[in-house]
């Protein structure tokens, strides 16, 4: 007896009750897609802020497996590797980028964090199979999985070369100083014993000496004043290279007076005629710059001796932003072909017996316009004087002394 | 009659301690020159220690101090005097081979009484022995001494 409507009912029930379940179902999926969803967002978000720690930072990031192969690295790495493709690195070793000694140790240090679980700082010396040596900060640590396994290990290292060359720089100068500091002293002290007991044996027994004995003490004498001299200009040139520049505005025609002072008292018998024009104001060290009108005026004044009547001029002129000072004599001069080593360290044009020197005056006259970056050149013409000159770049903290 | 005091001679080197008397006596200094060979020593004389145990009281007039000696250098000698009571007063001349910036202003921060640079030329050295002897040995007063 087949009820119609009993059966109706029980349909629509079961329809409800799947509807239900139906119902229920979607929640669950909706539920689960929108977790997806937000693990996805949160994925994104994660790679996204990975990205820009792997795309943008200057330091080099990597991670390694248990054996040292990369696994990732970061942009910066992959360009200092000078690997262009993406995973071009997945493989390889430190071995093939740097020298086998500095990799066999990159490789010890990483067996060390694995075996250990601990994390390594140093600062380390990169040497490459193709490339200047460079200096990075490291710091190194055990990679894990989510178990908490050691998995491999990654890094970061920041450059640190242009800071270790200033380092390597300053104990380089510290090493100089120290150097001409002993120099200065222990060089100096055995001279003075030379000119010591020369003088004592000249003076005790000048009587009893033979005359031969006599010409050789006044050389030995001789050599040793010389070697003082020596010591003194290459100390002089040491320090003109090391020390800072205490850089202020200076009145030029000061400095020269200061200089020509001293000059003029020296050489009173001689017949001189100074012609110094006035000269502007520059920026620079004044002890430094003393040194040099110093130099330039003792050489002008040296290579003139020959002359009758001398005629030192001194001259200033503008060029390219820079004043041009000049110091001419009318002096030997000497053959442009050797113009060249002019301002180099030990060079002579004239013999010693000739004209006495050490060969450090204008090297040092270079060094010290070079430091306050201008330049220094020279013209002449045997027994015709010569010209030096020197320039120094205008600065705009530089008034002009005329007011 | 005025008595000659001690001029204290603190010199590594012996060809410069003999240059050095040598100097005094073309200057007729007649001061008796007591020489000690490092810091070291200078201070065991100074203050009456180690084979100076049984010498008779009393400072130098003056102490010459080379900068470079082995053991204690005279910048170290200088630092020691200065900071002890019994000897702060002393005249202290360093007398070195060169002139170094940093030896100037340091030995001047410790109250350094004069500096001077030995000259290469030797009349010129027989000259600073004489301007040093005459000053120091000759001419300048000290307060008196407390009895020790």
């Amino acid at each position: 007896m087949f009820n119609i409507n009993k059966a109706k009912v029980k349909l629509i029930n079961e329809l409800q009750e799947l509807q239900r379940e139906n119902n229920s179902l979607k929640a669950i999926y909706e539920n689960y897609i929108t977790e997806l969803k937000q693990v996805q967002e949160a994925l994104v978000r994660e790679q996204y802020l990975m990205n820009a720690l792997m795309n943008n930072l200057p330091d080099y990031i990597y991670f390694k497996d248990t054996e040292s192969h990369f696994i990732k690295i970061n942009d910066a790495l992959a360009k200092y590797f000078g690997l262009s493709m993406p995973g071009e690195e997945i493989g390889k070793t430190d071995f093939d980028f740097f020298t086998e000694e500095h990799a066999r140790q990159a490789y010890e240090d990483e067996q060390t964090i694995i075996q250990s679980g601990k994390q390594l700082i140093r600062e380390e010396k990169e040497t490459w199979i193709n490339r200047p040596d460079n200096w990075v900060s490291t710091i190194k640590l055990p990679l894990l999985d989510n178990e908490g396994n050691i998995v491999g290990t990654f890094g970061v290292s920041r450059d640190i070369t242009a800071r270790k060359r200033v380092e390597e720089l300053n104990l380089a100068n510290k090493e100089l100083e120290a150097f001409s500091y002993s120099v200065s002293h222990d060089l100096r002290a055995p001279l003075r014993h030379i000119n010591g007991y020369v003088d004592l044996l000249l003076s005790r027994f000048y009587d009893t000496l033979p005359d031969k004995a006599r010409h050789y003490l006044d050389n030995i004498a001789d050599s040793a004043r010389q070697m003082g001299t020596l010591i003194d200009d290459l100390l002089q040139f040491s320090r003109t290279g090391r020390l800072e520049l205490r850089q202020t505005n200076l009145d030029m025609n000061v400095i020269v007076q200061e200089v020509i002072g001293p000059i003029k008292q020296e050489n009173r018998e001689r017949n001189i005629e100074w012609r110094i024009a006035s000269l502007p104001n520059v920026y620079g060290d004044h002890a430094m710059l003393r040194i040099v009108w110093t130099n330039l005026l003792s050489n002008a004044l040296k290579f003139t001796r020959t002359k009758e009547k001398t005629i030192i001029e001194i001259n200033v002129f503008d060029e390219n932003e820079a004043s041009v000072f000049s110091v001419c004599d009318n002096g030997v001069g000497f053959d442009m072909q050797y113009a060249q080593k002019l301002f180099g360290v030990f060079q002579r044009l004239h013999s010693i017996d000739e004209f006495e020197g050490t060969g450090i005056g204008l090297a040092n006259v270079h060094r010290i316009i070079l430091r306050h970056q201008g330049r220094t050149w020279a013209n002449a013409e045997p027994d015709k004087g010569a010209t030096f000159y020197f320039s120094i770049p205008k600065n705009k903290e530089v008034k002009s002394c005329i007011n | 009659m005025y008595k000659l005091r001690t001029i204290l001679l603190a010199e590594d080197n012996s060809k410069d301690v003999e240059l050095t008397i040598e100097a005094m006596a073309e200057n007729n200094l007649g001061n008796q020159v007591i020489i000690v060979k490092d810091g070291i020593e200078a201070m065991e004389y100074l203050r009456r220690e180690g084979k100076y145990k049984l010498r008779n009281a009393g400072n130098p007039c003056v102490i010459l101090l080379d900068i470079k000696m082995p053991r204690m250098d005279g910048i170290e000698v200088l630092r020691s005097i200065r900071s002890d009571d019994k000897l702060k007063k002393v005249p202290v001349v360093m007398i070195t081979s060169s002139r170094e910036e940093r030896d100037l202003i340091k030995t001047y921060e410790l109250g350094v009484n004069a500096f001077v640079v030995k000259p290469v030329s030797f009349q010129q050295f027989i000259e600073a022995i004489k301007q040093i002897g005459s000053f120091w040995a000759v001419l300048n007063e000290l307060p008196l001494e407390e009895e020790q």
